[in-house]
């Protein structure tokens, strides 16, 4: 399952994709995120883990990250979220002609089975959870980059 | 200007480069998938002693490689990474040989005819100034940086040849 969600950022795509970049300031934007450990990092390859804050409790993610400035991150999730088999995905920033940054977020995932400790919901109702999370959070990085 | 993403041998991350070629007898979809399938290494790779998968989903891989010591002292395990779509694997080691601060690397397959592919292997490293100074001095025989491009470069024939090797004994 693929799904995508976009936004317009009134700031140029350098201090745009920054922004997105550096994960050591994610806390500070995303308040659902509780701690960033980056264990590697050559400046095109990182490794990293990130705990988020869940209802069901707190979660530890950990994966890599390939960091194409100013135009694209590459993000796979070695440990996904527990209900997770697969979570991989892609930052696209382009900047457009009038001004200001366009950014796609998009996410491939699959889900466990139920059996496998997965949710008991379709992929496709699970998307739009995942979709309102991914909207939300371009709209905190949205706030953060354009108060700069 | 740039317009376009970079890969890894183009990122200014890395310092140093080296790019090796040879042509595998092959076609490049049996080249690629020879590259990419980690599963059969051991089996056609004599210098391989294990294989550890922890992640591999298609196109990403995480892996640790138990090889022989060159020098016949104990086996090495490198863990590695990988991103690999048809035609282009990237790779990088996130805990790199001492002598190095980062290293990876990009295999790149050609199609030359169905029996033929051009195959570049390009490796990215840092150097670790101090080690690398220590592990491979600086004398009449070149600079600490030349001796450890050398020693990639030989790597990546190494590596090329044994693959045209084990290739050309299925065509």
């Amino acid at each position: 399952m693929q799904i995508s969600e976009g936004i317009t950022i009134d700031a140029p795509i350098d201090r745009t994709y920054a922004a997105f970049a550096d994960l050591d300031r994610w806390p500070e934007i995303l308040p659902d995120t509780l701690a960033v450990d980056i264990t590697y990092f050559d400046g095109y390859n990182q490794e990293f883990s990130m705990t988020v804050e869940r209802p069901g409790g707190d979660e530890t993610v950990s994966g890599f990250r390939y960091c194409r400035p100013p135009f694209e991150l590459e993000l796979f999730q070695t440990t996904p979220p527990p209900v997770m088999k697969r979570m991989s995905g892609l930052w696209k920033f382009a900047e457009l002609p009038a001004g200001g940054t366009e950014v796609v977020a998009t996410r491939r995932f699959s889900l466990k089975t139920v059996e496998e400790g997965g949710p008991a919901v379709t992929e496709e109702l699970f998307a739009t959870t995942l979709r309102t999370i991914l909207r939300t959070n371009l709209e905190l990085f949205k706030k953060a980059v354009e108060r700069e | 200007m740039i317009t376009a993403p970079v890969s890894i041998d183009t990122s200014p991350a890395f310092n140093h480069s080296c790019i090796r070629k040879s042509t595998f007898p092959v076609g490049p979809e049996r080249a690629y998938e020879a590259l990419f399938d980690l599963t059969q290494w051991e089996r056609l790779l004599p210098h391989i002693l294990r294989i550890d998968i922890s992640y591999d989903d298609g196109q990403y891989q995480e892996f640790l490689m138990t090889v022989k010591s060159e020098t016949d002292g104990a086996p090495m395990t490198v863990r590695s990474v990988r991103s690999c779509i048809p035609g282009v694997i990237e790779f990088f080691q996130p805990e790199p040989p001492a002598f190095l601060l980062h290293h990876g690397g990009v295999w790149r397959f050609k199609a030359l005819d169905k029996d033929a592919t051009e195959v570049t292997i390009t490796h990215v490293w840092n150097l670790h100034p101090e080690r690398a100074s220590q592990i491979f001095p600086a004398d009449e025989h070149g600079s600490t940086e030349d001796k450890v491009a050398r020693t990639l470069a030989g790597h990546s024939c190494i590596t090329l040849q044994t693959w045209q090797d084990i290739l050309g004994s299925e065509s």
